[in-house]
């Protein structure tokens, strides 16, 4: 059944992404929300059975308008690089050719598997972004899947990313309850039955991304030099309705190179960052885009948070066009925290808070963005890109 | 210094001592990353608060120069005055 969120206001042509993206997280039944040309109105679909929830569901979306848009500050991006012209002709979707040739498997929404080819252009991609992380003497690291909430809390992630946390459980040691759950539970179609006074407290949950553990683990130290690592892991980010083949992953591969120091590194070192970015992107042969940009905020902290990050060009996004779609992704990013992880964790460099800095690529995304402009037939891919293959 | 700019000074003061719940007074030098809490998280405290205190809004690329008493007071009066370009 249709229904309509009418705003008290227009929602600025700048912000029409991150407005829609939020709408899917508004009610778990809500379908095919879209906002209407002149951005004043919000049609949106619930079945029959919420249909009592219409006037609740307008109301939270005019709430997320007021609340993203009352105080927005227009965006002035910043283009740092480019290359516009794509490398070659191919313009198909290749998720269709992917599937059909078993190189990606869907298993559910935002959970994708990749075949063999696809893994081996998943690690040279990678290998490329190892080879910057050994010339500027960044170790590599290994940190675990899961994440202490702590951490996350210490790095205000519950107030400012709460829409794609993903919770960790377990059954409690209580022998009665393992029984119980042992002789009834059974995937139902939807999901897995369970009292949730039999789940344990959340201590953990999967991580969102691979720099929160670095930080974690210096919490307290005083660095007398620069701490440069690299660190390859498993993260999670759960994306509702916006989970799209390989483009909006729930789990996914993040590369990340972190740096710790002063001020002044962290400036140096996200300098060198962008530049290994242009001649990574160069060797690849694909076209991209690096410009400032904020993070996907949640609405009630939108408006401030994204205003800061914009005003002191504190992230940069790699993004890199689809030509299938006309739409361009962010496959990495350059980000800068200033003084905030270094002051959340106790770490001190120069007789001060450390400042941080790092480069995140999304591998997936890469694979993507390097399929959808060089075609999924290796022939057609780069030399240099076929030699790195072996 | 004019009695109208020690007015506002006095009130942008005030303000962010209002944003850091700092006790009001005199409070000395305030700038950000030597006063308690005006670090990044503060930042935007003080920033909002300025902005419903004098009625302004600052574009985004005006916020890094928006350090210490006498900086946001120069940048209250050029918002004031149609604002400058980035």
């Amino acid at each position: 059944m249709m229904h309509t969120a009418d705003l008290p206001l227009r929602i600025p042509e700048d912000l029409v992404d991150e407005f829609v993206k939020r709408l899917p997280f508004v009610h778990e039944r809500l379908r095919a929300p879209r906002l209407s040309a002149d951005r004043t109105r919000v049609e949106f679909e619930l079945p029959p059975e919420a249909a009592d929830d219409a006037a609740a569901v307008a109301a939270a979306i005019v709430d997320i308008a007021g609340r993203m848009c009352s105080r927005h500050r227009p965006v002035l991006t910043r283009t740092l690089a480019s290359r516009a012209e794509l490398p070659t002709a191919f313009s198909a979707d290749p998720h269709t050719e992917l599937q059909r040739s078993g190189e990606i498997t869907v298993f559910g929404a935002g959970r994708v598997a990749l075949g063999a080819r696809l893994t081996a252009l998943m690690r040279a991609l990678d290998q490329a972004v190892l080879e910057f992380a050994a010339e500027i003497g960044a170790a590599p690291h290994l940190f675990p899947t899961l994440i202490g909430a702590e951490t996350l809390d210490r790095c205000r992630y519950f107030q400012n990313f709460p829409t794609g946390l993903g919770f960790v459980s377990h059954l409690r040691e209580d022998h009665a309850r393992l029984q119980e759950f042992s002789r009834t539970a059974r995937w139902d179609g939807q999901g897995v039955a369970v009292d949730p006074a039999s789940l344990s407290r959340v201590e953990c949950l999967l991580s969102p991304a691979v720099c929160f553990h670095h930080y974690a683990a210096l919490s307290g130290q005083t660095l007398g030099r620069l701490s440069a690592i690299t660190a390859v892991g498993k993260c999670f980010r759960y994306e509702s309705a916006n989970m799209q083949g390989l483009e909006r992953l729930w789990d996914f591969t993040m590369r990340e190179v972190i740096f710790v120091g002063t001020a002044m590194d962290a400036a140096a070192c996200r300098q060198r960052s962008i530049e290994a970015c242009v001649s990574f992107l160069e060797e690849w042969g694909l076209a991209y885009e690096i410009t400032t940009a904020t993070d996907p905020f949640f609405a009630d902290t939108f408006a401030t948070q994204s205003a800061f990050q914009q005003g002191f060009e504190l992230k940069f996004e790699v993004l890199t066009p689809l030509p299938y779609s006309g739409r361009r992704i962010a496959v990495g990013s350059i980000n800068y925290h200033q003084d905030f992880f270094g002051r959340s964790f106790g770490i001190t460099a120069g007789d001060a808070p450390a400042h941080t800095a790092c480069l995140a690529f999304g591998l997936e995304r890469l694979v993507l963005a390097f399929v959808a402009q060089h075609g999924t037939d290796p022939a057609g891919w780069p030399a240099r890109v076929r030699e790195r293959l072996g | 210094m004019t009695d109208a700019t020690s007015e506002a000074e006095t009130r942008i003061r005030h303000a962010i001592q209002r944003a850091l719940r700092l006790p009001e007074g005199d409070g000395g030098h305030l700038e950000l990353g030597a006063t308690p809490g005006w670090d990044s998280t503060g930042h935007m405290a003080i920033v909002l608060e300025v902005e419903m205190e004098f009625g302004v809004q600052f574009p985004a690329f005006r916020l890094p120069e928006l350090v210490d008493v006498p900086a946001i007071a120069r940048a209250i009066e050029e918002e004031r005055a149609g604002g400058s370009p980035p």
